[in-house]
């Protein structure tokens, strides 16, 4: 077990890795409620895969539909557990890992054992996974239903050639509607492994009891080595300029992806994503004048909320609005990515506000909890000198990056009557 | 927790002082008759008293303040009984002692600076700025529409007359707005320092010369605060109203009104019921609509206790309302004549008293149950663990029969 602490801030973690593989990071905090969640190494981002020697080829959804039915068990549901336990337990999939997890501020073991056996012991029947496909077909009418997810989905869509990424992370009616028990269990033998998962708790906990309750756990269990991901090269082109979804609505629903070559950097992941947030918060931010000039415009109706995403060696930018004509928020969005330029103002207020949001992460188990795991899902560790990093960005070093950033390559899709 | 009151001549200051926290937290909450129009120039004022103060020309520059002094996190919020209304301006900042020295008197006064000195002129608010928040609010209104959840959330509420008045469709509501001049809605602001309560709470590691910073920057002639009491509901309309929408899903909503229900029944067993109804995975439409039959992704009870309301909301396949219709009346009717395990009471115990530990780990939540216990008579969470304690099966059965159905919704999909 090794003590790390957050360069800066009042917040130490102990870390371990078990001999199968299986990491551990336990995060000490003095609250009552205790938060634990595993995360596996795969998600909405999976089609071809090799496991064993064998290549599958997995529908799209099945990470979502696994999430869904790790939790119902031969004899019991894990759900269940965590109520009658008295915790708040569920788990999400997102594009790149799924996490369970539950927090409570009693009965930390028995909640902790539910979460294990969750992760590690499948069992999925024929009519288990039939009954599940009701439920999930009704989870994605619910997203379809709003038009701001329908031109989110389209225009990921639109954005990538080759990748699975470009399907909603739910699936689709068909895929969802074609997924067997043999698929659940392909895409849980080949990545469920412990090599392939962490996890994470933080809270008023003994770090030392809780290895020592994951080696009793995984004692004696057999474990496999995880599978590996087929993915083809990605072209730096999007698929499609523009589309257009007609649904019965009042005001056009505008939804655009800027797919950005990032592959010529050769500079840490974080300290590259902090430049790439940065160039937002400078462009399209309250801080830069963007939501002044978005408001004074009487053809934008609704502030322009945007969203960065890396999917490899491309970093996506996403912008949604409401609008009168779709061509003015491109305009605008275009011309404003235009003569980027940092000033060293600006970008120390910027690296003011970050640094007091690690502080105040620091004070609350949840937040502090989603911020450890979305370091390591995002950048495979903690990143301890985080505070580091963002104080010695410079304005320098980001004007040269946005120069090489090309935001030619974009998709747009409308949603409108 | 206990808290220091103090009283001044039109307004009243809680301090809650705690070390738990990084953070101190403020909620300023002015308190008025509710009347159809209020939400509409609350809302408004929410806008314009964001975008411009008298010191701050436009977001811009009030970003940046803001980013200067690390960033305090200033919302307005707004709840609603049948005969209340009130606002509040809540904020959350650093303590200084984790920033700078003297950080804690400049997050007050930047705070301050939103209600108390906006950007005025010839008696009126910008009436440049104002447009723009007016036709902002008003495409906000239109677009209600573009979200099944949102819309059908509005209408059912509406058609459950829950407020002391009518409340109005969103054309109604957008006509109104359109009615409202930069001069009107200074007016509404003035109107707020001679007809509204004031009460402040602040939680946090303060002394009480934080006290002295607030009171140095507040005037007005503030009315008396009033407790704000449940709704009593004498009847119900039993209607059945059907719309249509081009959305894959149908929306389904069934409101229960809760008849004469005790004090005791309206602060802690309407939640239980609720809870046990529809409030997890354990609930009984949890079991019967999703994981029995598959009928839908979500299905949720919830108690809205100053309504004396029980809301079931659902999404579900338009083929199947009829299903899940029954299905919700009979789960009902099986609580109404005792048909569920004595353990469900215990475990949605547990699960209170669990929030009720968890809220001590949350500076919002403690704000919160300090203005609960003041504005609206909630017990202290000392006492909701004693009184939790003692919730029996029985206590359950004998509000389920208080509830009737007023009105089932439905927002059709195709």
């Amino acid at each position: 077990m090794i003590k790390k602490k957050f360069k800066d801030l009042d917040l130490e973690i102990y870390e371990h890795t078990l001999d199968n593989g299986f990491k551990i990071y336990v995060c000490k905090m003095d609250r009552y409620k205790i938060d634990a969640r595993i995360t596996v190494n795969v998600g909405g981002e999976l089609e071809k895969f090799k496991y064993q020697n064998k290549t599958f080829t997995a529908p799209y959804g099945v990470s979502h539909f696994l999430e869904h039915k790790m939790f119902t068990k031969a004899d019991s549901d894990i759900s269940s557990v965590y109520e009658k336990n008295g915790a708040f337990g569920n788990a999400y999939t997102d594009d790149y890992s799924t996490v369970y997890h539950f927090s409570s501020p009693v009965k930390f073991w028995d909640n902790l054992e539910a979460l294990f056996r969750c992760v590690n012991e499948p069992y999925f029947t024929d009519e288990n996974v039939l009954k599940e496909k009701g439920i999930i077909t009704q989870e994605l009418m619910d997203l379809l239903s709003d038009p701001t997810a329908l031109a989110y989905f389209r225009t990921k869509y639109n954005a990538f050639h080759n990748n699975s990424y470009k399907y909603p992370v739910i699936g689709t009616k068909e895929s969802i509607e074609s997924i067997t028990k043999e698929d659940l269990y392909n895409v849980y033998n080949a990545f469920y492994a412990p090599s392939n998962m962490h996890l994470v708790v933080t809270g008023n906990v003994e770090p030392q009891k809780v290895i020592a309750f994951a080696e009793k756990y995984y004692q004696d269990k057999p474990f496999n080595k995880k599978g590996e991901k087929v993915t083809e090269l990605e072209p730096k082109t999007v698929c499609q300029r523009k589309d257009i979804i007609n649904k019965n609505i009042n005001n056009k629903v505008c939804f655009i992806n800027y797919k950005v070559d990032i592959s010529n950097f050769s500079i840490p992941n974080f300290e590259l994503q902090r430049y790439l947030n940065v160039l937002l918060l400078a462009r399209f931010s309250s801080l830069s004048g963007f939501n002044d000039l978005v408001m004074q415009n009487e053809n934008i109706l609704s502030p322009i909320s945007w969203r960065l995403d890396v999917k490899g060696n491309y970093a996506n930018f996403y912008f949604q609005a409401e609008t009168k004509d779709e061509e003015i928020v491109l305009d605008l969005l275009n011309e404003r990515f235009n003569n980027l330029k940092m000033e060293e103002e600006l970008l120390d207020l910027i690296k003011k506000n970050w640094i007091n949001g690690y502080i105040l992460a620091t004070d609350n188990v949840i937040e502090a909890s989603t911020l450890i795991n979305e370091q390591i899902i995002k950048y495979g560790e903690v990143v301890y000198d985080a505070t580091a990093v963002i104080k010695n960005l410079t304005a320098e070093k980001a004007n040269e990056i946005f120069k090489q950033l090309d935001f030619a390559n974009y998709t747009f899709t409308v949603v409108q009557k | 927790m206990s808290y220091i009151k103090k009283t001044r001549e039109h307004y009243n200051i809680y301090l809650q002082k705690t070390s738990s926290f990084k953070t101190i937290s403020i909620s300023f909450v002015f308190q008025r008759l509710n009347t159809q129009t209020d939400k509409l120039y609350q809302a408004m004022l929410r806008k314009m008293l964001y975008l411009k103060t008298a010191k701050y020309n436009n977001l811009e520059e009030l970003t940046k303040a803001a980013a200067y002094i690390y960033n305090p996190v200033t919302f307005f919020n707004t709840k609603t009984s049948s005969k209340y209304r009130t606002f509040t301006l809540a904020a959350e900042f650093a303590n200084e002692k984790y920033t700078e020295k003297g950080m804690n008197k400049k997050n007050i006064e930047f705070i301050m600076d939103y209600f108390w000195h906006p950007y005025v002129k010839d008696n009126s608010f910008d009436e440049e700025l104002f447009k723009v928040c007016q036709k902002n609010y008003i495409e906000e209104l239109k677009s209600i529409k573009n979200y099944p959840e949102s819309y059908s959330l509005n209408e059912c509420w509406r058609l459950l007359n829950l407020y002391d008045f009518k409340d109005l469709k969103t054309e109604k509501l957008i006509e109104e707005v359109e009615k409202m001049t930069a001069k009107t809605l200074y007016e509404y602001y003035k109107s707020m320092f001679t007809e509204d309560s004031l009460d402040i709470f602040i939680l946090g590691n303060v002394n009480e010369e934080i006290i002295d910073i607030i009171d140095n920057y507040i005037y007005g002639d503030f009315k008396p605060s009033k407790m704000i009491k449940p709704k009593k509901n004498k009847e119900v309309k039993m209607q059945e109203i059907k719309e249509v929408t081009d959305s894959p899903q149908s929306k389904l909503y069934l409101g229960y009104k809760v008849i004469d229900p005790t004090t005791y029944e309206e602060k802690y067993i309407s939640l239980m019921f609720s809870m046990i109804l529809g409030g997890g995975t354990e609930s009984c439409l949890h079991q019967e609509v999703r994981e029995k039959r598959s009928l839908c992704y979500y299905i949720y009870a919830t108690s809205y206790n100053l309504f004396n309301l029980i809301l079931i909301t659902s999404g579900i396949d338009k083929s199947n309302s009829n299903e899940v219709i029954n299905i919700i009346k009979d789960e009902i009717s099986k609580i109404q004549k005792g048909l569920f395990a004595e353990s469900r009471v215990e475990e949605v115990k547990k699960l209170y008293e669990n929030i009720l530990l968890e809220a001590k780990d949350s500076p919002d939540s403690l704000i919160n149950s300090l203005i609960n216990e003041v504005m609206r008579g909630a017990d202290s969470p000392a006492e909701k663990f004693k009184i939790v304690k003692k919730i029996t099966k029985e206590d359950i059965v004998t509000f389920a029969k208080k509830i009737k159905l007023d009105t089932i919704y439905l927002l059709e999909g195709r």
